[in-house]
């Protein structure tokens, strides 16, 4: 594999970490929740005593050589118009937390571990006001020309003078509304706190919301949690927690297991309270029960996130009529079958796919790289085949499938908000083995059938999960 | 005795004057019974960005990049755009995203 010959393996010293910290880019951008950071911990199973902390891969030497340089330059000019021009242009002006008060009013942002939906504050949280009050300056990609990542200074409250990176969208839902934090400034800093350990922001604030709920319900005591309060909100107590979570450092040591195991730990209520998958992982930072195609996805998919993309590609790209009702079991599960290929496959590009939002031009750019003759079709079949792979990759492993499912808490419906009363549960399993069918899988398991495995050409897996 | 009307918030780029940390907030007035498709038609026919980013009169279709938002409550499309507006209605349209 190419990869061993070019890769340095950094091995850590001898330091256990907590389950879910996660792979950085040497750009020091996540990339643990794409398939790039599945087929790293492939590559090295982390064990008791070694675990991986670094891959560094050097310049290559010579050039990547390109079929058509006029062409690409030609394609690659569009590419970069659409996707500053996509959503309205939400992304290229303000960033991924640009969807932050659009997502706070329709109830998909996360709020106090779910028990409430509504944040009226979002205005004050948001990138366009972080960027219009805090300082900050462009800090793009290498290459990138949508230039979407700052560095920023916080400017007022509490916490003005700290200076790091702007928090992504996934940062902001989770120390802002999700922890019931409402500085901008406090939320700035816990991002890049959590980045600077290494943590999943993710796990890192499903697991917090869910340890304040706790105390705030009297399941975990100050002894507990050796000393600090925990109350939303409470910006310092939350940090502290975090660098006991990267040091498995006392109660850190149990919290560095992930909400669904410490939950389970803990046991009694403490279980309901918490948001994850029953298979595992935490979800991204959203209130999917707003959100019916992402939680869907989020339980069935390989990697235990988004896989389809349903909601942030839209179907009229592909050719494809619009969701006419979000909440709609069929619709749902439909169109996260329909659309599943486009991401995998850019992730097999190995692209940020913020500028992949016109599949068509991302195609021609590929052609002009590749000197093939690519069609949506195929490559849609490329993105299956590793959907596929990383299925049957799963069931080999021991994946149940009657864990591809939300825990009580995350598939709980709304008590008030935008999607108030909104309730996937008597629809949901419906919903599962709907989509395992127009995948070409077994309606109840998942198991990509024979039939689907021969057609992809993926013979050789037949038989062997 | 004021005209009825609705208030519409968008979160939207290429609104004449659009540059604000916020929404751009319309106060709009209403014919008694109007439908939500009958005020869209009318800011389609005034703002042209409007019609190129929301709402197309030909194909009386919101396009599917944009969220609708009805007194605080997601609105289906599935239930068509015969909604009767009322005095006081609050509107909020803006593209439908998630975060990453």
């Amino acid at each position: 594999m190419l990869w061993k010959k070019n890769v340095l393996l950094v091995k850590a010293l001898r330091l256990p970490k907590p389950y879910f910290s996660c792979l950085f880019c040497i750009a020091l951008l996540f990339i643990g929740n794409t398939h790039w950071g599945e087929l790293a911990m492939a590559f090295e199973p982390p064990g008791p005593e070694e675990r991986l902390k670094a891959i560094a891969i050097p310049y290559f030497r010579r050039p990547v050589p390109v079929h058509n340089k006029l062409l690409l330059s030609d394609r690659a000019r569009a590419l970069d118009l659409s996707a500053k021009e996509a959503r309205g242009g939400l992304l290229y002006k303000w960033g991924t937390g640009g969807s932050f008060s659009s997502l706070a009013q329709t109830g998909g942002l996360p709020i106090r571990n779910y028990s409430t939906n509504l944040f009226p504050e979002h205005e004050k949280m948001n990138a366009q006001y972080i960027r219009t009050h805090f300082e900050h300056r462009s800090k793009p990609c290498w290459g990138c020309r949508i230039a979407h990542t700052k560095i920023m200074k916080v400017t007022e409250g509490p916490y003005a003078g700290f200076e790091g990176e702007e928090p992504e969208y996934e940062g902001m839902a989770a120390w802002g509304p999700l922890v019931g934090n409402t500085d901008a400034g406090a939320m700035v800093m816990l991002a890049n706190v959590t980045d600077r350990l290494g943590l999943d922001v993710n796990e890192a604030g499903w697991t917090i919301a869910w340890v304040i709920e706790c105390y705030e319900k009297g399941i975990f005591t100050r002894q507990d949690l050796d000393g600090p309060e925990m109350r939303w909100g409470q910006v310092e107590s939350i940090r502290s927690m975090l660098g006991k979570i990267s040091r498995r450092e006392g109660i850190g040591d149990l919290l560095a297991e992930g909400v669904k195991r410490a939950s389970e730990k803990v046991g009694g209520e403490a279980p309901g309270m918490g948001i994850y998958v029953q298979k595992g992982a935490t979800p991204r930072g959203h209130d999917h029960r707003s959100i019916w195609a992402e939680m869907l996805e989020t339980c069935v998919s390989g990697t235990g996130t988004l896989q389809s993309g349903s909601r942030l590609v839209l179907p009229s790209v592909f050719g494809l009529p619009p969701v006419s009702n979000p909440f709609s079991p069929w619709e749902v599960a439909g169109l996260n079958a329909k659309l599943d290929g486009w991401w995998v496959f850019i992730d097999t590009l190995g692209i940020c796919r913020f500028i992949t939002t016109d599949p068509p031009l991302t195609i021609d750019c590929l052609n002009a790289v590749t000197g093939r003759n690519f069609t949506l079709s195929e490559v849609m079949t490329i993105g299956r085949r590793v959907i596929n792979q990383l299925r049957a990759f799963n069931f080999r492993h021991g994946l149940d499938p009657t864990l591809e499912a939300p825990s009580s808490r995350y598939c709980s419906s709304p008590t008030d908000g935008p999607a108030e009363k909104k309730d996937i549960r008597p629809y949901f399993q419906w919903m599962k083995n709907f989509y395992f069918e127009l995948m070409g899988w077994e309606p109840n398991t998942g198991k990509p059938l024979p039939t689907t495995l021969k057609a992809l050409g993926l013979e050789k897996l037949i038989g062997t999960f | 005795m004021n005209s009825p009307r609705v208030e519409l918030r968008l979160w939207l780029k290429d609104w004449p004057g659009w540059n604000q940390a916020g929404p751009i907030i319309l106060q709009e007035p209403i014919e008694e019974g109007e439908t939500l498709r009958s005020v869209l038609n009318r800011l389609a026919e005034r703002v042209p960005q409007f019609k190129e980013t929301i709402f197309d009169p030909m194909t009386q279709s919101i396009s599917d990049e944009v969220a609708l938002v009805i007194n605080d409550r997601f609105q289906s499309l599935s239930l068509g755009l015969e909604i009767k507006m009322q005095d006081g209605d609050r509107i909020l349209l803006f593209p439908y995203l998630a975060g990453g």
